[in-house]
């Protein structure tokens, strides 16, 4: 009789835990595929377009539900998008271009943000560092296979240094600051906010290495190929409300800076101090094709990646941003 | 004749286990419906294997993490063997440590290691450090509750013929605690191996766990399955190593790989 009790005590309790585990995942499939999108920001600052047009109800005006799911890095976005836990991805090229190698079903279908002075590298001057060519044989602070250590790599190539003359340290930016002010670091690279925390802790200690003379950066909206095949109208409506999102940030800055500050935490004056190296746009250009094209190659000569460079332009899908703005597409 | 018998049989069925693993592995692979790149298959992943092999890639990295999870080992176990055998003997010292270690057992290292850098820097100190916290709880708390379940009739007759203190301690408690503690030292094993990764994650440019990190950021999932294998392998190893020394230096204690 007791092991009659047992049995159906454990019997019950698998039914109860397999039972919530699908109850449990049918609720989430549900959330995501009916009437609702999901777009994976990565809570930065070039994120704006997307806050601006989720806080002016863009998105609600176009017709659609949109829900953000907050992650902490682009490359977070692009898993979630690839796991179909989400419709959209924000995300800078990198990740994508590391994808592409993969054959993954994603499409990018608009950059919102260039900007050629987000990403830079900054020095201990004490280091013995004045010049760039005195950064040869000093540990560097990236976060490897991003886009910071391929701007690195060839902003130190311009100046006929190698990455393999420095010695590399992995480090997500927000990581960096300590070691670099405790002076384990002599340089670190990376992206805004993180990287100009790094150069103020530093305070007259610091040196700047702008790569803007090597490096444009993008940052993109990546939808999955189902979603830009068959719910082309999605991407139409989504592109629409940034489009408007973005012309008000143009007329309207301070309450954008004011809308982005709320959203991911940070404050408005730092906010306000970085606002002008950020252009907002919506877009497809060819430099976009070329750039993750030298990235890929990049990518095999670092031994990242072992394939044939994809063709990256199979990458881009214009048809959604062709219907509303023309213009905007360099690329067929 | 029987012994030879016995690894042939040892040996197939181990062979037999990875063949059922590999089977199944590539079975879900090519009818699950999942995207290949996110589950490579078992080929792909012994490509990521050879490849990381080439340049001695891989062995660098390997030495480099048992390097850090030995010392941790050593280190944490070194001091939680001491402390556990000083809290389950010391009534005092039990009641000022015991709660300050059971609370510090609680934090997982995955939320310590951005701590130990800010503080310690990203040297060797930090990676050993945490792998020594990892090696500390385990190898603590069975020392501990390994002296404090100690026969006390045991101890009241090694008293009543005249032993005390440091002679107590090791002609009656360590060796009656003895496999409680070994047990400890075996849980620090794997313990310090989850660790050496998760502190070469950060701040790191050789090791496994950077090997598998970097995997991970540039969608080579192969290459982190291949890190996977390896620390799987390491893991079966040592445990495996530690249970034939164990045997072989108190062969009364039979420490053994599978359940009777």
């Amino acid at each position: 009789m007791k092991r009659l009790k047992l049995r159906l005590f454990i019997v019950i309790l698998a039914i109860a835990f397999f039972g919530t585990g699908y109850w449990s995942c049918k609720s989430l499939n549900q959330a995501v595929g009916e009437n609702k999108i999901i777009i994976a920001e990565g809570t930065q600052p070039i994120v704006a377009p997307v806050y601006v047009a989720f806080a002016k109800g863009y998105f609600k005006n176009e017709g659609i539900t949109v829900e953000l799911a907050s992650f902490p890095t682009g490359k977070l976005c692009l898993d979630a998008l690839l796991g179909g836990k989400a419709d959209f991805a924000t995300v800078a090229e990198t990740p994508i271009m590391h994808a592409s190698f993969k054959n993954q079903p994603m499409h990018i279908i608009t950059t919102i943000l260039r900007s050629r002075e987000n990403t830079f590298a900054v020095a201990r001057k004490d280091n013995g560092i004045k010049n760039v060519s005195d950064l040869k044989g000093k540990v560097i602070g990236v976060p490897l296979g991003t886009n910071a250590e391929y701007a690195l790599s060839a902003f130190l190539g311009k100046h006929g240094i190698s990455t393999g003359d420095t010695k590399l340290i992995n480090l997500s930016p927000p990581e960096m600051i300590g070691p670099l002010m405790r002076g384990d670091l002599a340089a670190i690279a990376g992206w805004q906010p993180h990287i100009g925390r790094g150069e103020k802790s530093l305070g007259s200690n610091a040196i700047r290495f702008q790569f803007d003379e090597v490096y444009e950066e993008t940052y993109n909206i990546v939808a999955s190929t189902e979603m830009v095949q068959q719910k082309k109208d999605v991407s139409v409506k989504v592109l629409k409300a940034l489009d408007r999102a973005i012309a008000y940030m143009s007329e309207n800055p301070t309450d954008s800076i004011r809308i982005v500050s709320e959203r991911i935490g940070m404050e408005n004056n730092e906010l306000e101090q970085l606002w002008p190296i950020y252009h907002f746009s919506l877009g497809l250009r060819r430099s976009l094709v070329d750039l993750l094209t030298a990235q890929g190659e990049w990518a095999i000569k670092s031994g990242y990646q072992n394939e044939k460079i994809p063709n990256m332009q199979n990458l881009i899908s214009g048809d959604a941003l062709r219907t509303i703005k023309p213009e905007a597409v360099e690329l067929p | 004749m029987l012994k030879i018998r016995q690894s042939i049989f040892h040996v197939g069925r181990m062979l037999a286990h990875f063949i059922i693993v590999v089977c199944l592995w590539t079975f879900i692979c090519h009818f699950s419906g999942i995207n290949a790149a996110l589950l490579p298959t078992p080929a792909q992943v012994g490509n990521a294997l050879v490849e990381l092999c080439r340049g001695g890639i891989l062995l660098n990295d390997v030495s480099w993490s048992v390097r850090r999870a030995g010392f941790g080992l050593i280190i944490g176990g070194t001091t939680g063997l001491l402390m556990g055998l000083l809290t389950g003997r010391i009534k005092s010292l039990n009641w000022l440590f015991t709660p300050v270690f059971n609370g510090f057992r609680a934090m997982p290292p995955v939320a310590i290691v951005p701590l130990v850098v800010v503080w310690a820097g990203l040297g060797e100190p930090a990676k050993v450090f945490i792998t020594s916290w990892a090696a500390f709880f385990p190898v603590w708390l069975n020392t501990h509750a390994g002296v404090t379940s100690v026969d006390k009739v045991l101890i009241w007759a090694a008293r009543s013929l005249g032993a005390k203190g440091v002679r107590l301690l090791f002609a009656i408690t360590l060796p009656a605690s003895l496999p409680q503690i070994l047990i400890g030292f075996r849980l620090a094993i794997s313990s310090v191996l989850i660790c050496v990764v998760v502190a070469e994650m950060t701040g790191a440019y050789i090791g496994l766990g950077y090997r598998l990190n970097s995997a991970y950021l540039v969608f080579r999932v192969d290459r982190m399955l291949a890190c996977l294998v390896v620390l799987a392998l390491l893991g079966i190893l040592s445990d495996r190593l530690f249970v034939k020394m164990t045997n072989r230096v108190f062969p009364w204690i039979r420490l053994t790989h599978e359940s009777r």
